[in-house]
């Protein structure tokens, strides 16, 4: 049980939490600068708090007041980083080896995490994903008590990422270890995350389930932070298996989307593209979209790439990306009734196993 | 009309870039400059002769010269001091031009120029003689009372000009007379003249030394005379002077040439210990002993190699240290420390060796420490010769080190750590590898340093051919002994040497570089 209590100053910059962590994936999310990283290097030891305490069960790992700081080699907590992780001068196996108590068992898991093959290889020769494998698997074999993991996805290509980050949901199943995850990518932290701390300019400014966190944001900043995308949390209602569609109820309204892995009952959540919703004025059947819904402009968000914001009567609310001189010529401004076209196929599935 | 133009041309930019205070003073220190360097119209019958005398003449003529100025106040003298082949190498690779006079101890510097052409041959004149004489320090500590005591093993070195100076010519045809000399060989340490010859023992660097009596006389206070050597025992010493054929004042030169040739002017030679000139042009003896074999540069590359690898070994792991030191660890003070480390690299080489002299000579307590209880003697010696390198060497090491181990990213030692690793293990397992290739083209820069290293060398260790001689100081003996196919070989070795060096350190450091830039993850 992690209990974290700290605040730092960097410059005028001041980082101020306070949270807990026992089991599961939680994750640390947040705009670039919010404080996620410094946040997990103070955990592990790499920077000093300016003042707090950090607990592990009943061991002090930090306590200004009792001036305890303790090495970061002491703590047993893994950390994966951004870039650097496997030192060049070693083959993969030798980066796990060097950490490795047990040399025996360095084959198997390797294998197990699908870079057996490429043991022999130096970092240099492997690809973002291989490397990021190796280096979970270097960071495991010490046994820590948590895994630290500081945007380790953020240089991987997007197929890639999507394997990565169903196996790192498999591994903290099956190894019961506690995580903390930091990104600032939304669609990973949904699906990753058990829990998630929004921060913002160094304080949690929202601690909760991702559901809560992205599809219904209860602040302006965690709308903005999360708005790039639509992710609608829903009921299967039924599955065509002719269509290869599923109707989803996301609050009263009715969706198409593409068939999904869950039963019939069973909470599914998709997301939208807001470049892939189109606007219209009137209502029309002349076209290939399934979904068409209506609702009202609650805002124009003028920015390099404008949007509105649409709420759907007693469902979601949808944003919508659309040039300026769409937003012109169609006389788009708040309080206006419009209808959303938006095909079964834009709609993505978020817990499915996409590899396009 | 010209003239004025081009004045008014130069005035415009200084006036841009000097401002009003800044460039009133710079007229007044041209004005300053000029009156000293102009020749006013009563001095417009002035002469300057340059006179290059061997250095064993140095009070001698400069006594002289100011007695003939005082009767000839429109001519002055400029003297020139050095060893006398040294002088002689001067005037031939100036084709005699700048020089005026030359007066040699012995004949043959000026028998070479003879027969180059280069000196009037109606204008020479023998007007001094000179003896041999062994000296000690002060007290005779040693207890040396002749020649023959040299053989003995309480005298470990005993100081000689090099083999073509004069007085090393003198000396060694002194110890072949007495039968000394090829026995004696080994303890020879070789001053470029007589002045470095004499200061040895009056620094107390060497037990004994061959000179000149009136050098002997001139530092009456700081040296014992021991022993005289026989006129017999060597080539009579005879000081020629002559007027070289292409000075403008040859009448003036001549009217220097009558004086120090007067009875006045033996005079004055005679308080200094001067004999008159030997009668008769003497025996020649052979020249053997001016050769610098190829044995011999053989024997230097030899050495080299021994004072730079013992200078390695101990500047890679001390540079190595010191570099992961101060780019590893912020403490208050840490880039004094760095520019103390930096300061053998920026001092000028001889300041160094002076420096080192302080520390390490045979008078430091130091260096009478060492030499006392251990018996270890570092000035003229190959351990002195490889202090003075890694001493040199040092900062370069120190530098590169410093250079690569702040090339190594952070981020790979905190993950050492996460991974349960120390500081030490970190270091070694992850820190120095990653640091390798510049550590190497720091250890290559070090080595190729103390090959070349000259300076501080020659101070601290002198020219002791066989024993100190390394490649650098082997050079500069070959050039004055006129050796110069032994200096195209040496120099050869170390420009190929050299690119060679220059060549593997960039190729090293650029790896070094893209190692880094090559990310893990």
């Amino acid at each position: 049980m992690l209990a974290v209590d700290v605040r730092k100053t960097i410059g005028r910059f001041t980082l101020d939490l306070r949270f807990e962590h026992a089991e599961g994936i939680l994750i640390l999310f947040g705009r670039s600068g919010a404080g996620k990283t410094t946040t997990l290097r103070m955990i592990a030891g790499i920077d000093r708090p300016t003042e707090g305490e950090i607990r592990f069960g009943d061991r002090v790992m930090y306590s200004r007041k009792n001036r305890v700081n303790v090495a970061i080699r002491d703590r047993a907590i893994g950390f994966i980083f951004q870039h650097h992780n496997l030192f060049p001068h070693m083959t993969a196996y030798e980066n796990v080896a060097y950490a490795a108590v047990d040399r025996s068992e360095i084959g198997d898991r390797l294998e197990r995490f699908h870079v057996g093959q490429v043991a022999d290889r130096y970092p240099g020769q492997l690809s973002g994903g291989e490397q990021q494998r190796v280096a979970i698997v270097r960071a495991l074999v010490t046994r820590p008590r948590m895994l630290l993991m500081d945007e380790p996805l953020s240089a991987v290509d997007v197929a890639t990422r999507n394997v990565l980050l169903r196996e790192l949901r498999e591994l903290q199943r099956s190894s019961g270890i506690p995580i903390i995850h930091v990104t600032h990518n939304v669609s990973e932290a949904f699906r990753l995350g058990d829990r998630v701390l929004v921060l913002e300019h160094g304080r949690i400014i929202h601690d909760g389930v991702p559901i809560e966190v992205f599809h219904t944001p209860t602040s302006i900043p965690l709308a903005s932070l999360s708005g790039t995308e639509n992710i609608l949390d829903g009921v299967v209602a039924a599955h065509h298996a002719d269509d290869n569609t599923t109707d989803l109820r996301v609050g009263g309204v009715s969706l198409h989307v593409p068939m999904c892995r869950e039963d019939v009952g069973e909470r599914a959540a998709i997301a939208i593209r807001p470049e892939d919703v189109l606007i219209a004025l009137r209502e029309t059947h002349d076209t290939s979209a399934r979904n068409q819904l209506r609702g009202r402009i609650t805002e124009i968000v003028l920015d390099v790439l404008p949007s509105i914001i649409v709420q759907i009567p007693d469902g979601p609310r949808l944003r919508a990306h659309v040039t300026r001189r769409s937003l012109e010529s169609l006389s788009l401004a708040e309080g206006r009734d419009v209808f959303l076209l938006i095909k079964a196929w834009a709609c993505h599935p978020i817990e499915a196993d996409t590899t396009s | 009309m010209a003239q004025r133009g081009k004045a008014t041309r130069y005035a415009r930019p200084i006036r841009r870039i000097l401002p009003q205070t800044e460039r009133r003073v710079a007229w007044l220190l041209a004005a300053i400059v000029a009156t000293f360097s102009g020749r006013s119209a009563a001095q417009t019958d002035s002469v300057t002769l340059t006179v290059s005398a061997a250095s064993s003449l140095t009070d001698a003529f400069e006594s002289l010269s100011a007695r003939f100025t005082d009767e000839y106040p429109q001519i002055i003298i400029r003297l020139n001091f050095g060893g006398s082949n040294h002088l002689q190498r001067q005037i031939e690779a100036s084709a005699g031009r700048g020089i005026d006079l030359f007066a040699s101890a012995g004949a043959e510097p000026m028998d070479a120029l003879e027969e180059a052409g280069l000196i009037d041959s109606d204008s020479r004149v023998d007007f001094a003689g000179n003896s041999i004489v062994l000296i000690s320090a002060p007290g005779n500590p040693i207890g040396i009372t002749s020649f023959n005591d040299l053989g003995e093993d309480r005298v470990r070195q005993i100081a000689v000009g090099a083999a073509n100076v004069p007085i090393g010519r003198y000396g060694r045809q002194v110890l072949r007379h007495l039968g000394l000399l090829e026995r004696l060989r080994d303890k020879f340490v070789e001053g470029i003249h007589v002045r470095q010859v004499a200061d040895y023992v009056a620094r107390g660097e060497v037990s004994a030394a061959l000179v000149y009596a009136t050098d002997a006389t001139e530092l009456a206070q700081r040296v014992d005379v021991v022993a005289r050597a026989a006129p017999e025992w060597h080539e009579p010493i005879r000081y020629p002077v002559a007027i070289l054929t292409d000075t403008p004042h040859a009448r003036e030169a001549g009217m220097f040439i009558a004086f120090v040739a007067s009875p006045a002017g033996a005079q004055i030679l005679a308080e200094f210990g001067f004999l008159p000139p030997p009668i008769g042009r003497g025996v020649r003896c052979s020249k053997a002993d001016a050769t610098l074999s190829y044995a011999q540069a053989w024997t230097a590359m030899k050495l080299s190699l021994i004072a730079a690898t013992g200078a390695l070994i101990f500047v890679f792991p001390v540079g190595t240290a010191l570099g992961a030191l101060l780019a590893k660890r912020s403490f208050p003070g840490r880039e004094l420390l760095d520019a103390f480390f930096t300061l053998p690299m920026v001092l000028p080489p001889t300041v160094v060796g002076y420096y080192l002299i302080l520390a390490l000579g045979a008078r430091s307590p130091a260096g009478h420490a060492l030499d006392s209880w251990f018996g270890v003697r570092v000035s003229l010696t190959l351990l002195g010769a490889t202090v003075a390198s890694a001493v040199i060497a040092l900062p370069l090491m120190v530098k590169s080190a410093r250079a690569a181990f702040e090339s190594v990213d952070r981020e790979y030692e905190y993950a050492s750590y996460t991974l349960g690793k120390g500081k030490i293990e970190t270091l070694f397992r992850v820190t120095l590898p990653l640091a390798r290739s510049g550590l190497m083209a720091g250890a290559i820069l070090s080595f190729a340093r103390a090959i070349g290293e000259f300076g501080a060398t020659f101070m601290l260790a002198g020219i002791i051919p066989g024993q100190t001689m390394t490649m650098p100081v082997a050079i500069f003996h070959a050039f004055t002994n006129h050796e110069d196919r032994t200096v195209q070989i040496l120099v050869l070795i170390l420009t190929v040497f050299s690119v060679l060096v220059i060549y593997a350190t960039n190729r090293l450091n650029a790896r070094q570089l893209a190692r880094m830039r090559n990310r893990g993850a």
